[in-house]
C-alpha cells in the first residue's frame, strides 16, 4: 500500500492552526474580584479522617477556625457550640445540587433555634467546573456565614473530610457528634440540626 | 500554557479529526486520500492522547481518577504499538488495536455518562472524583469526552474499509 505523506502534513498544518486558534481564544480569566481561597487559623487537633463504618471523631472537641468570607469578612468559629458545618467544592456535582435547597432550607428556618450552620468553601480549582466558587454562592443566594478554605484545604483537612459534600455536626460543648459525606434530604438536615441541638 | 488553551487546542483537533474521519467512511474520494496514511495517523492520534492526558496530570497536576487510569491503561500501550507499527508498515496492528481501543472507547463512554448523570453516586471523592469536570473546552468538552472522542478515532482509522480495487 502506497503512504503518502500529504495527510500528515495536513496534521501538521491543522495542529498549528489549532495551538493558534486556543491561544487566542483562550484568554485567561479575569482576575477575580472576590476572595477565592485565603489563609486560615486553626487551633485544636484535627479529626480522624470520616470512617462512616465506625467514626473514630465521635466525642472529639472540633478544632477551631477563623477566616474571611468571599468578601474578605473576618469569620470566627472559634466559641463551642451547637453547629451544623457544610463543607463544599465549587465541582462537586453533589455539592451543585445540595446548596440552593440548603439555601432553601435554611430560610426555612429548619434548623433549630440556637444551631448554627457554617458553609465552608473548599478545595478550589480554578480550572475546574464552577468556578469561581464566590459567583457560584452568589447565584444560588446563599447569605449565611461561609468560611474560605486556603489553598491546600487546611480547615477540609482539620475535620477529616474525606469527599463533598461533608457535614460535621457539633453540639453545645463543641464536640462532634456525627459525620457524614454525601448529599442529604429534608428529612437528613433537619436530623443534622436536632443532632447538634442535643 | 492554562489548562483552558490545551484543553481548546485538542479540543479543536479532535473536531477536526472527527470530520475527516465520519468524511472518510462516507465519501470514497476521502477515503482514498486518508486510507494510505490511516495507521499512521491513529498513531498521530493515539499519541497525542498520550501526550494530552500526561500535560494534565503532570503539568496542570489534574489527579486522574480510577476510570482514567483505566483509559490509561488502553491508550499509552496502543499508542507505543501504533507508533512502532506505523513506523514499521506493520498492517496486522489493525484489527488487534482496533479492539483495545474499543475498550478503551467502552470506558470512556461510560466515565462520560457518569459526568452527565452523576446522581448514580452520592458523594464525590475528595482526592480524584469521575464525576470531577477540570476543564470543559466550548464550555462542554470534558476530558473525557476527548478520550472517547480519540479512541472513536483510532477506532475509525483503523477499521475504514478498504478501497475497492480499479479493475485494468
Amino acid at each position: 500500500m502506497t503512504r503518502s505523506r500529504s495527510p500528515l502534513v495536513v496534521v501538521g498544518v491543522l495542529v498549528v492552526v489549532a495551538f493558534a486558534i486556543a491561544t487566542l481564544v483562550s484568554g485567561g480569566d479575569d482576575p477575580p474580584s472576590a476572595t477565592e481561597t485565603a489563609p486560615v487559623a486553626i487551633e485544636g487537633a484535627a479529626l480522624a479522617p470520616f470512617d462512616p463504618a465506625d467514626d473514630p471523631a465521635i466525642g472529639s472537641p472540633a478544632p477551631s477556625v477563623s477566616g474571611v468570607s468571599f468578601d474578605d469578612a473576618p469569620v470566627a468559629v472559634t466559641e463551642p457550640g451547637s453547629r451544623v458545618y457544610g463543607f463544599f467544592a465549587h465541582w462537586c456535582p453533589h455539592c451543585q445540587r445540595e446548596l440552593p435547597i440548603v439555601e432553601e432550607w435554611l430560610d426555612e428556618g429548619l434548623l433549630p433555634t440556637g444551631v448554627g450552620f457554617v458553609a465552608i468553601s473548599t478545595a478550589v480549582e480554578p480550572g475546574a467546573d464552577n468556578h469561581p466558587p464566590s459567583a457560584w454562592f452568589e447565584q444560588v443566594g446563599y447569605d449565611g456565614t461561609v468560611l474560605v478554605d486556603d489553598a491546600d484545604s487546611s480547615v477540609a483537612d482539620a475535620f477529616g473530610l474525606t469527599a463533598f459534600p461533608y457535614w460535621v455536626v457539633t453540639d453545645a460543648d463543641g464536640d462532634v457528634v456525627f459525620r457524614t459525606t454525601g448529599g442529604v434530604d429534608r428529612s437528613g438536615f433537619i436530623a443534622l440540626g436536632e443532632l447538634a441541638a442535643g | 500554557m492554562e489548562p483552558d488553551t490545551v484543553a481548546t487546542f485538542f479540543a479543536l483537533l479532535l473536531l477536526a479529526g472527527s470530520v475527516g474521519v465520519a468524511a472518510a467512511w462516507v465519501a470514497e474520494p476521502v477515503r482514498r486520500y486518508l486510507a494510505p496514511s490511516s495507521l499512521s495517523l491513529a498513531a498521530v492520534v493515539a499519541a497525542g492522547a498520550m501526550g494530552g492526558s500526561l500535560w494534565f496530570s503532570e503539568r496542570a497536576g489534574y489527579v486522574p481518577c480510577e476510570l482514567c487510569w483505566y483509559q490509561r491503561a488502553a491508550m499509552y500501550p496502543l499508542a507505543i504499538a501504533l507508533v512502532v507499527a506505523a513506523a514499521r508498515g506493520v498492517d496486522r496492528i489493525r484489527l488487534p488495536a482496533a479492539g483495545v481501543a474499543g475498550v478503551g472507547l467502552t470506558i470512556a463512554l461510560y466515565h462520560v455518562q457518569l459526568q452527565w448523570f452523576p446522581d448514580q453516586g452520592s458523594f464525590c471523592d475528595a482526592t480524584n472524583p469521575c464525576t470531577g469536570r477540570w476543564v470543559e473546552a466550548f464550555g462542554w468538552m470534558t476530558i473525557p469526552q476527548m478520550a472517547a472522542v480519540s479512541f472513536a478515532l483510532v477506532v475509525g482509522l483503523l477499521t475504514l474499509p478498504p478501497i475497492p480495487q480499479e479493475s485494468s
